[in-house]
């Protein structure tokens, strides 16, 4: 199934739709104040809604539902664990003290609280992070819209083996950006040339046949597939006429429209849409690909019946010893106790629409609201991942597993739906975490060091400016995401080396009136220079030092043990901060 | 250069045999916890959280929206929370 003339429509009727309702939300911008903190007039469904809706962007449909394909519901995990909990807590203990300071960001409350040698480290970190972070996203864009487009360049590889085709598709590299198609029948080869139009054809073993193409057509023999043979292949192959950074720039133009313009109250309404026709598009999946399975039985039935790769399938709680990068013990302490705690309180992102609640009350009830919406989450990304396993047990790349999916079972209409669904979700990502970096790098940085006088009008001016240049930076780290096996697995990987040191100082610092600035400064430094050096340990050891695949779950929780650690024993031994400089800004304490 | 990849390799390994004594310890511990206690684990964890939104004075989870409508928190937050407990009994 590709698109038709309606999905278009729907599409092109959706992506106005939205960039003209967030500049017209936008249009009354004044002040650097309306445009990072919608002038505090934000209701709690509206930021309840984008909470949701931004936590799951493009990242987690390409990521998450790749992941489930692989490891099942443990998935589930990083929102029934990672969310649902930790945003109650949030309601409760840190959010109103968020708000109730005032502040316009994390770091800044960070200053306030400690000193302003943590604050301008914390926003540095953040600043950069948001922006590869960035970088992601605008990947993991690209990837679904060229592939639900179809836009990719093609590789046909004809052979009997399935071990043939695994190792073709690992010597060339190309997994990623290009669409293989397998095929086992030699006398379709012509057919399928002149149906796909590919950029390259591997033809296993002899053959003789008469082709006639314009693709570079090349026999090859198992014995002599190397990754200098796949690297001279797809030198060969025809040049793609679409590639994924045209994909990267057009998004980037179309959120950066709205975004640049109307600022946090743009991004937030845009994003209450965005989540009614995202949580809509995805739970259509849901349904619609039991249905076609045959019910929830026999989608059972099919996950069970292949054997040992699916047998934990359904499990959310995994063995210490698992294949799969998800164990119960990171899952617990890294997840649940460290990556989600700083990701929903320490993460700017998420915590500065809290911020231009209209009230205390507000600002509550939306995190209350945005944990009831997370439910519903894994049903709409993690279940769909398993599906499309059910579905098709032979995806070679588990990335593309939901665009597969959705291109083979949704009819025309409805999948021009999900791609606005598709689109929703990256947008809001995208435009979010444009809006909080910009925000960090003009009050923390800006205002601060360059020009402390600053206006309204300025700091408006400034944030648009600084709004299009992270948008260009993001663009430029969005090439190099293509060396990472899973885009998810990535993101998460960055996060862990800052988000266990910035939970640390930030929870113990609103808990404990005794924690000091200095001891929160080498804290927060040990703490990402420790979780770098795991990293770095890890990857370069001769015997791997974590028994995980991907250890960011146990990267984060060991840099935060440490960093907690530091933090108590270096403020035992240091003066305690002014009582007057704490009211307000510790738990309980006014 | 492979000297210096060589040094980078001795060197990681230094500091990995540092940690994996006491990695290998900790992770024995684990893997003898038995699945049902580590699910045990998590439930546990969702009811102290249940305990503590029941135990929260009732001004910090009844709140006053600025139209003047009364909400409560709490009841919302007991849904949430129990939903999972659930979730997590059938997975």
């Amino acid at each position: 199934m590709v698109l038709g003339g309606i999905d278009y429509f729907i599409i092109i009727i959706y992506l106005v739709g939205t960039v003209l309702f967030g500049m017209y939300i936008g249009r009354k911008m004044k002040s650097g104040d309306d445009y990072f903190l919608a002038g505090r007039s934000l209701p709690w469904w509206a930021i309840g809604m984008s909470l949701v809706v931004t936590d799951i962007g493009a990242v987690d449909m390409v990521g998450i539902a790749g992941a489930a394909y692989l490891y099942g519901i443990v998935l589930g995990n990083y929102d029934w664990l990672g969310s649902v909990p930790v945003m109650i807590v949030g309601a409760f203990l840190f959010i109103p003290m968020f708000w109730r300071s005032k502040v316009s960001t994390i770091p800044e409350w960070l200053g306030a609280r400690y000193n302003q040698s943590v604050r301008t480290i914390s926003a540095v970190i953040w600043g950069v992070v948001t922006a590869f972070g960035l970088g992601v996203t605008l990947y993991a864009t690209a990837l679904m819209f060229n592939l639900l487009l179809d836009l990719n360049p093609k590789v046909v590889v004809v052979t009997e083996s399935q071990t043939v085709r695994e190792i073709v598709v690992e010597a060339t590299d190309a997994g990623k950006t290009h669409d293989f198609i397998f095929l086992t029948d030699y006398n379709r080869i012509q057919n399928i040339i002149d149906n796909k139009n590919p950029n390259l054809v591997l033809i296993h073993q002899d053959w003789s046949g008469a082709l006639s193409s314009e693709s570079a057509i090349i026999s090859f023999n198992e014995n002599e597939i190397t990754s200098e043979w796949g690297e001279s292949m797809m030198n060969k192959a025809r040049p793609p006429t679409w590639t994924l950074m045209y994909s990267i720039i057009i998004m980037s133009i179309l959120i950066g429209a709205y975004t640049l313009l109307g600022g946090l109250k743009a991004v937030v309404y845009t994003d209450v849409l965005q989540c009614i026709v995202m949580l809509g598009g995805s739970l259509f999946v849901l349904f619609f690909g039991i249905y076609r399975l045959g019910g929830i039985s026999e989608f059972v039935t099919i996950i069970q019946s292949l054997g040992p790769r699916a047998q934990d399938h359904f499990e959310l709680i995994l063995s210490v010893d698992t294949a799969t990068p998800h164990p119960w013990s990171g899952i617990f302490l890294g997840l649940g106790l460290v990556l989600a705690n700083a990701y929903w309180f320490g993460n700017q992102n998420m915590v500065q629409r809290t911020l231009g609640a209209k009230s205390e009350a507000d600002a509550k009830a939306s995190y209350v609201f945005g944990s009831i919406l997370k439910i519903l989450i894994p049903f709409a990304m993690v279940i769909p991942g398993i599906i499309a396993l059910a579905h098709d047990p032979n995806i070679t790349d588990a990335d593309k597993a939901m665009a597969i999916l959705v291109k083979d079972i949704l009819p025309t209409g409805v999948l021009g739906l999900f791609f606005a669904a598709f689109l929703a979700g990256l947008m809001s990502s995208v435009d979010s975490a444009l809006n909080s970096g910009a925000t960090i790098w003009t009050k923390d940085v800006y205002q601060k060091f360059v020009k402390p006088d600053a206006s309204p009008e300025q700091l408006l001016i400034v944030g648009r400016w600084i709004t299009g240049a992270m948008l260009a930076i993001a663009i430029f780290f969005a090439q190099f995401a293509t060396r990472f096996e899973s885009i998810y697995d990535l993101s998460q990987t960055i996060l862990s080396l800052f988000q266990g040191p910035s939970l640390a100082i930030i929870a113990i610092g609103m808990l404990w009136k005794r924690a000091t600035g200095k001891a929160a400064l080498i804290s927060l430094l040990s703490g990402v220079a420790f979780a770098g050096t795991l990293m770095w340990v890890n990857s370069n050891a001769s015997v791997p030092l974590f028994q995980v695949s991907e250890p960011f779950l146990y990267v984060a929780w060991w840099s935060f043990v440490l960093s907690v650690v530091i933090l108590i024993v270096v403020s035992l031994n240091t003066p305690q901060e002014p009582e007057s400089k704490l009211k307000g800004l510790v738990y309980r304490y006014e | 250069m492979n000297n210096v990849l060589l040094s980078a390799t001795a060197l990681a390994d230094t500091i990995a045999n540092l940690f994996r004594g006491m990695g290998d310890v900790m992770r024995g511990w684990m893997l003898a916890i038995p699945m049902s206690v580590a699910k045990g684990i998590f439930i546990v964890y969702f009811l102290f959280l249940i305990y503590w939104i029941i135990k929260l004075p009732e001004n910090e989870v009844t709140l006053a929206l600025e139209s003047g409508k009364i909400i409560h928190l709490r009841n919302y937050a007991l849904f949430s929370l129990a939903t999972i407990v659930v979730i997590y009994l059938i997975f």
